[in-house]
């Protein structure tokens, strides 16, 4: 079956004052129709650059190689005017910081209603709207869409967000740390919102964060981002229950329910490499405590773990020591 | 009572706006830290959880109650020792750090600012070399000395605050979601640096975050705070085993787990009942105390 | 409701007692201010009245009495409508200001309109190709002719426009005896409307440019680019909307600028208007004149002051401070 998204070999390269950042380092992944992929990892580490390269929200001075595919339809090459078809309708976006992302002088009511309009505008705006809001579980449709966005709660705000993204019913939604502003009850509710709408329309996720937990909840797979590459993809279990690479692993130490040491969490040493001029082995090896010597020489393909879990680590090599991964889980209890 | 390094008591507070609106942020606050206590203040934002951490560093004055330092009422300190004593001991962090650095000042000078204010002399020899060592313990390298805060990150900027906030060797420490805006690796270095230091010197600290599990790993106690009311406060084990007020229940419920299979059965709960400015403490466990609304059945 | 009316109602107060404010500033101020004011009465010839002549003159016309007397009596009798004589036209203060005010409102009123009209469209075309050869190019262009002397610049236009080329007339708001014809007014108004926008535009365009071009970098833009948006779409129904309520407090404090600039204009081009008048009332001490045209220049930026507000809140009701609710402040 033809994958609702596929991307091929993308590079991203940003013009930077001290020279060209690869943001992004020949990343491939496919989303099927209805399915949670979440991109893990540290800032930096080349997500949301992925992400808006999917979305062409990139600012021009960006270069992007490679293929995005929509439904097989290449995005990266399609002129401004069909581009604009796609997003909202095909695709849409939600962000991290709600307050930011929505104009702060228009009304809730008029920022959902030009999302409407402009992909169906025999459609009863009017009525539109109030479904949008019911949709995203929003209990007083009327006072809400009558509001600014600074007269409403950091949840109620993504919430209106949310609203914006499905008024023409996309098949694709890029949730960019959509709760990472919010407390951890709102979190929760914007988790289980996102849950239930995205089984109920049937539509694929790709969820970003830079915390494991969150993504527990929603996400089907998950791929683990270092330094604009995938370093691990595998179905949500496999990540949190096998995982094979060292960062996953470093990822996975440094929350307190599954540090090891009581006393101590684990801190990853050192800082991540600047993507000027990334080194020409694994880019995680100076920080990898289970490095071996090749790592430092030459870029580790992806092994197959499984059907569906990759993991591009020298470790995985038959050559390689085995290694217990350095966890303990405490979560539980 | 009187050994203990903050006292908060009754500590009312009330933003007044424009066009006369008031708003409630803190009614009727109690709260002890002792000596080298760390205890952790979560709740939802809004709560008041940051205007307690404002009030604490006389930053807005409460309109009722009162908030003491180490017996030193930090609104009204009586002459310039207790005003010099409060300005270097007590130290702030806060959440959003790139807005609290001075862009005018290298970081050098950040960092050796409330050392030079309360004229301590370097531990380390010089001030540079003091800004040079405290900003290698938050995992920075000296050649950020003289570099400005717009050209810090994000995360960079949260470890030069800190820095800065570790430099005057405070005893108490007022952390505002120190690690909010970093990353899970950073959160973890951060909050490994903030409990080494904290054991070698001994400093009380108030920690307030949204991430349950740092609370969780960090703090000896935890107060909770709903809509301006401590609903309940136990020692950290305890809260987390037995919480017995019913926003605690759900706040505690919606806490993320790294385990899909947990996480994928797990029914938050959800707790919206208003709480009234009644309410009988109720007494848990030696150290477990919960606010219970009237007629509400207490043990 | 209630609230609007009593807010309606405590502008007005505000607007009346800065007027009154203004009336007492200037008032005090001419008075204090060195020089003859029998000057402009007599003219010449006030050099050579004799001390009792000139004691007669000044109990004449009341400037012999204590200050808050006579302002006293000034504040009575324009409470009546009686503002006074002119001392130097020796005709009541309405007749003369009159028989300028209508050139002087179409030369500021004509300006202002089509500057805030310009320098927004040129704002936007430059924010809109932002960096291409446009921008640069008016960029290039606006800074020189903002840098270049307005009284220079209007006798460039002159020389170019009326000597060089004779297309326009050089001087004056109509021809001898066409005072009625709208289409010879207008043709008189032409360079030193010219004047005054080549001048000013630019710089109030620039100011719209780089606003825009900071909201355009806004987070907000991505959700709207998100939603589908068109650029020129988000631009001007997104970025302007925020760009408005600064950009309108701008031309607010411009306004004085503006009638300022007109002045010098209206000075080169021989142009009957106000600004003349206004110079001549301090130079003399013409006081009932000046106090008139003070007040009167005070009232226009003070309505404009109010009418700016309200527009500000239409477009951006953050700033209205009422029937807002409140955000938390955590």
């Amino acid at each position: 079956m033809q994958p609702l998204l596929e991307v091929k070999n993308l590079k991203v390269t940003y013009d930077s004052a001290s020279g060209p950042v690869q943001a992004v380092r020949d990343v491939s992944l496919q989303l099927q129709r209805g399915e949670v992929l979440a991109l893990v990892g540290e800032s930096g580490s080349g997500k949301s650059a992925l992400t808006k390269s999917v979305m062409r929200l990139l600012p021009p001075s960006a270069a992007v190689e490679g293929e995005v595919l929509l439904n097989g339809t290449d995005v990266l090459h399609m002129p401004e005017r069909h581009l604009r078809e796609l997003r909202g309708k095909a695709m849409s976006m939600i962000f991290q910081d709600p307050l930011e992302v929505l104009n702060p002088v228009l009304t809730v009511r008029r920022q959902i209603a030009e999302a409407v309009r402009l992909h169906d505008p025999q459609a009863d705006t009017e009525q539109r709207v109030r479904e949008l809001l019911r949709l995203v579980e929003i209990a007083d449709v009327e006072r809400c869409a009558a509001s600014l966005p600074h007269q409403l709660s950091g949840g109620m705000r993504q919430r209106v967000v949310l609203a914006i993204a499905l008024a023409a019913q996309p098949q694709l939604l890029i949730a960019d740390e959509p709760t990472t502003s919010l407390d951890v009850t709102v979190q929760a509710q914007i988790l289980d919102l996102l849950k239930s709408l995205q089984e109920r329309l049937n539509m694929a996720t790709l969820l970003i964060s830079h915390d494991l937990s969150v993504v527990a909840r929603l996400a089907d797979r998950v791929a683990v981002m270092y330094a604009g590459k995938i370093v691990e993809i595998g179905t949500a279990e496999e990540i949190f229950y096998q995982p094979a690479h060292p960062y996953t692993w470093a990822l996975l130490r440094s929350l307190p329910g599954f540090s090891a040491d009581e006393e101590e969490l684990y801190a990853l040493p050192g800082i991540p490499p600047t993507l000027i001029d990334p080194p020409a082995g694994d880019a995680f090896a100076p920080r990898n405590e289970y490095a071996l010597a090749i790592d430092y020489e030459q870029m580790p393909p992806f092994f197959r773990l499984s059907e569906t879990h990759f993991a591009a680590t020298w470790l995985q090599d038959a050559r390689a020591p085995r290694i217990t991964p350095p966890l303990q889980r405490r979560c539980g209890e | 009572m009187s050994e203990a390094l903050l006292s908060i008591r009754d500590v009312h507070y009330t933003h007044r706006l424009s066009g006369g609106v008031s708003v409630p942020a803190l009614r009727g606050v109690s709260l002890e830290l002792q000596p080298g206590e760390i205890v952790g203040i979560v709740g939802e934002s809004g709560c008041g959880k940051s205007t307690l951490a404002r009030a604490v560093m006389g930053l807005l004055a409460p309109q009722k109650g009162e908030i003491c330092y180490n017996g030193i009422n930090v609104h009204h300190p009586q002459n310039m020792a207790e005003k010099r004593c409060l300005q270097q001991q007590r130290q702030m962090i806060f959440q959003n750090a790139a807005l609290s650095l001075d862009p005018h000042f290298s970081v050098e000078e950040i960092i050796c600012e409330p050392l030079r204010l309360a004229q301590l002399a370097p531990q380390q020899g010089s001030y540079r070399e003091e800004a040079a060592y405290w900003l290698q313990q938050v995992g920075l390298d000296a050649l950020f000395l003289s570099r400005r805060p717009q050209q810090l990150s994000g995360g960079q900027a949260q470890r030069v605050a800190i820095a800065r906030a570790l430099a005057a060797r405070p005893r108490l420490l007022v952390a505002d979601e120190p690690i909010a805006a970093l990353d899970v690796s950073l959160q973890a270095q951060i909050v490994n640096l903030l409990r080494r230091l904290q054991r070698e010197q001994g400093f009380g600290m108030l920690f307030i975050a949204h991430d349950l599990a740092m609370v969780r790993h960090l703090c000896h106690r935890v107060a909770v705070i709903y809509q301006g009311r401590l609903v309940e406060i136990a020692p950290t084990a305890e809260l987390f085993r037995a919480p017995r007020h019913g926003y605690t229940k759900a706040l505690l419920s919606a806490m993320p787990l790294p385990d899909p299979r947990q996480e994928k059965q797990r029914q938050p709960q959800y707790y919206e009942q208003p709480v009234s400015d009644g309410g009988v403490w109720h007494q848990a466990s030696p150290q477990h105390y919960w606010l219970a609304e009237d007629g509400e059945v207490g043990e | 409701m209630n609230q609007r009316i009593f807010q309606l109602i405590k502008r007005l107060l505000i607007v009346i007692a800065s007027i009154l404010l203004l009336s007492v500033i200037v008032f005090t101020m001419s008075r204090l201010a060195p020089g003859d004011p029998l000057i402009a009465y007599y003219g010449e010839q006030a050099e050579k009245l004799s001390v009792e002549e000139r004691e007669w003159a000044m109990e004449r016309l009341g400037l012999n009495d204590p200050l808050p007397q006579q302002y006293g009596r000034w504040l009575k009798q324009a409470a009546q409508g009686e503002l006074g004589l002119s001392y130097k036209y020796k005709q009541p203060v309405m007749q003369v200001i009159s028989a300028r005010m209508g050139n002087s409102v179409l030369l500021v009123g004509s300006s202002f309109v089509l500057l805030c009209v310009l320098s927004l469209l040129l704002g936007c075309i430059c924010a809109c190709y932002e960096d291409s050869l446009i921008d640069k190019l008016l960029r290039r262009s606006g800074i020189v002719f903002s840098c270049l002397p307005e009284f220079w610049f209007s006798l460039l236009l002159i020389l170019l426009f009326s000597v060089l080329l004779p297309l326009f007339p050089s001087s004056g708001a109509h021809c001898i005896g066409r005072a009625d014809s709208i289409a010879d007014r207008l043709h008189h108004l032409v360079l030193p409307l010219a004047a005054v926008l080549i001048s000013h535009a630019w710089y109030y365009a620039y100011l719209v440019r780089n606003k825009l071009c900071e909201e355009v970098r806004a987070e907000y833009v991505l959700l709207a680019k998100a939603k589908g948006l068109s650029r020129l779409r988000i631009l001007l129904w997104h970025c302007l909307p925020n760009v408005l309520p600064g950009y309108i407090s701008l031309m607010v404090l411009a306004l004085p600028h503006i009638l300022g600039g007109t002045y010098v204009v209206e000075a080169v081009f021989s142009y009957p208007g106000l600004g003349a008048l206004i110079y001549e009332s301090a130079r003399y001490h013409d006081y009932n004149l000046l106090m008139v045209l003070s007040l009167f220049t005070g009232a226009v930026v003070i309505a404009a002051n109010m009418l700016a507000q309200a527009l500000n809140e239409r477009i951006d009701p953050r700033t209205a401070g009422i029937n807002t609710e409140v955000s938390y402040y955590d």
